[in-house]
């Protein structure tokens, strides 16, 4: 009965019960967590490293650059996990940014397979023209004057070239950025004649012949 | 000149070459470009960010070493650094296979920066009237070759003849003058240069001096406030030159050089911008030109 009041059992069964209550609330506990998981490097690693070595030198790696691919791709393997374990890549941007940029890439692999109803492509385009939108292109040719002789050849041109069959072989003076254009939008026209004259042009009803405006590259002396 | 330092010299070599190899091998065309180390297209004289980013555009610039290396006691200075050029190319579209097939025919161009739009063609058979039809680019493709091709075997009687034209960049300096360099190899071995001056701005009052020299087109750069203004020099430039020295015996190449006239430097505009004073020595202007691909000829 003298043994029940001794302090060092109660001690001893106190300890016991901690130890009990600790396992019960982490299973699998110390014995599990002693042992770290292994790290596998298999014959599939090695044929990937070798091909990406191949990719950029052209040729496969020599047995002693295999080792050193070997080495570096478990150094990092290594360095990585206990990284993870230490929760490094929580709140680090480049990880996050490369993560969201994986995502982005299986979202548009996802999409492209599927192919948006015509109706709903109709709707977008009703509603929002300001995604589908692209700058107005213009082909066109042009017949250009020097306006220090005067206007008036420009003029006798455009009377006789106005009759659909003319050809304007022989009119015109010299001019070096060439005289037909094509497919070009308001902002390659303003590089190569100025705003005012690229503004002018866009604004030109198509099909016909039209004496043109000033042009800003004549005018620019 | 350094011989082995140049590419006029190259070109010259690669004429005597071909003698003893049978094959040029300096048959190159000619492309500028930056040197820039920031990876920005900064060949403008007034938008210079400078060749490495250490020499981004700040007070100190003006005055600071590019590099020194005290063994040899060579210097050079952040000042001498140039903004550079842009590589010119005729293609027939803006596509990649086009640019590519351009370059590898050899119709481009070099420029110091400015963007000039510059054409050479030679062939045996342009007159005067070419460079005044509506599209002198059409006939020079069609009665000759453009920069970068060869003539070869003249016929009897006939010198080559070069149908030349430069447009001034838009928004930049006035054209001084169109030369056309020749080199050539002759009967004897040796290989000689000339430069001809084949049309200039002003051509009414402008005429070559006894030494065969034309006078200076003039000169419009403010160094203190970075202008200059486009009262001297002409907007375009264009004509038929004949070569008045040809010996169908002798090989030669022939490449036009467009000169702009003079315009203020980086240093006139990191000078007034700072408000630095630049060492004694500085280049504060500059004559921005451009430079076509040859047209060899070979006998």
């Amino acid at each position: 009965m003298r043994l029940l009041k001794e302090p060092l059992l109660h001690f001893i069964a106190l300890g016991g019960l901690l130890f009990a209550a600790h396992a019960a609330l982490n299973p699998g506990g110390v014995r599990a967590g002693a042992t770290p998981p292994a790290i596998h490097l298999t014959a599939a690693d090695a044929e990937w490293l070798k091909q990406m070595w191949a990719r950029q030198w052209r040729r496969p790696p020599t047995d002693e650059e295999l080792r050193g691919l070997v080495a570096d791709h478990l150094k990092e393997e290594v360095l990585s996990r206990e990284a993870r374990a230490l929760e490094l890549d929580v709140g680090d941007t480049v990880v996050r940014r490369r993560l969201a940029q994986k995502m982005t890439f299986l979202l548009d692999d996802t999409i492209r397979t599927a192919e948006p109803p015509e109706a709903e492509l109709r709707a977008l385009y009703e509603t929002r023209p300001d995604l589908v939108r692209t700058p107005a292109r213009v082909s066109f040719s042009q017949v250009f004057f020097r306006r220090e002789q005067g206007d008036d050849r420009a003029r006798t041109s455009l009377a006789a070239l106005s009759n659909a069959a003319a050809h304007p072989e022989g009119h015109g003076d010299r001019l070096l950025l060439g005289d037909t254009f094509a497919d070009q939008d308001e902002q390659a026209l303003a590089n190569l004649f100025g705003a005012s004259f690229a503004q002018a042009v866009m604004a030109l009803p198509a099909d016909e012949g039209h004496g043109g405006g000033p042009s800003a590259a004549v005018t620019h002396r | 000149m350094l011989e082995f330092e140049y590419a006029r010299s190259a070109l010259k070599n690669g004429l005597k070459l071909e003698q003893e190899l049978g094959t040029n091998p300096y048959k190159f065309g000619m492309v500028g470009s930056t040197d820039s180390h920031t990876g920005l297209a900064t060949a403008e004289e007034d938008n210079f960010f400078g060749k490495i980013s250490a020499s981004e555009p700040s007070p100190e610039r003006l005055t600071a070493t590019f590099v020194a290396n005290p063994a040899t006691g060579k210097k050079i200075m952040d000042w001498e650094v140039s903004s550079a050029g842009y590589a010119a190319v005729w293609a027939t579209e803006n596509t990649r296979a086009s640019l590519w097939d351009a370059m590898q025919r050899r119709e481009t161009y070099a420029t110091t920066g400015p963007r000039m739009l510059v054409r050479f063609f030679g062939g045996w058979d342009f007159v005067a009237q070419d460079a005044n039809s509506r599209l002198p680019a059409q006939t020079g493709y069609t009665k000759g070759v453009p920069m970068g091709g060869e003539l070869r075997a003249a016929p009897q009687g006939k010198s080559p003849t070069f149908l030349v034209a430069a447009l001034k960049d838009p928004l930049g300096a006035n054209l001084d003058r169109y030369q056309i360099v020749k080199g050539w190899l002759t009967r004897d071995g040796k290989l000689e240069e000339k430069v001809y001056d084949v049309a200039w701005a002003d051509a009414e009052r402008r005429r070559p001096g006894g030494d065969g020299k034309l006078p200076p087109v003039g000169d419009t750069v403010d160094v203190a406030s970075a202008t200059w203004t486009n009262t001297v020099g002409a907007p375009e430039l264009a004509t038929v030159w004949t070569d008045p020295d040809f010996d169908p015996a002798q090989p030669a190449f022939y490449y036009g050089r467009g000169i702009e006239i003079p315009t203020p430097r980086w240093t006139a505009y990191d000078a007034k911008r700072f408000g630095t004073q630049p060492l004694p020595s500085t280049v504060m202007t500059i004559t921005e030109r451009a430079y076509t691909s040859p047209i060899w000829y070979t006998p």
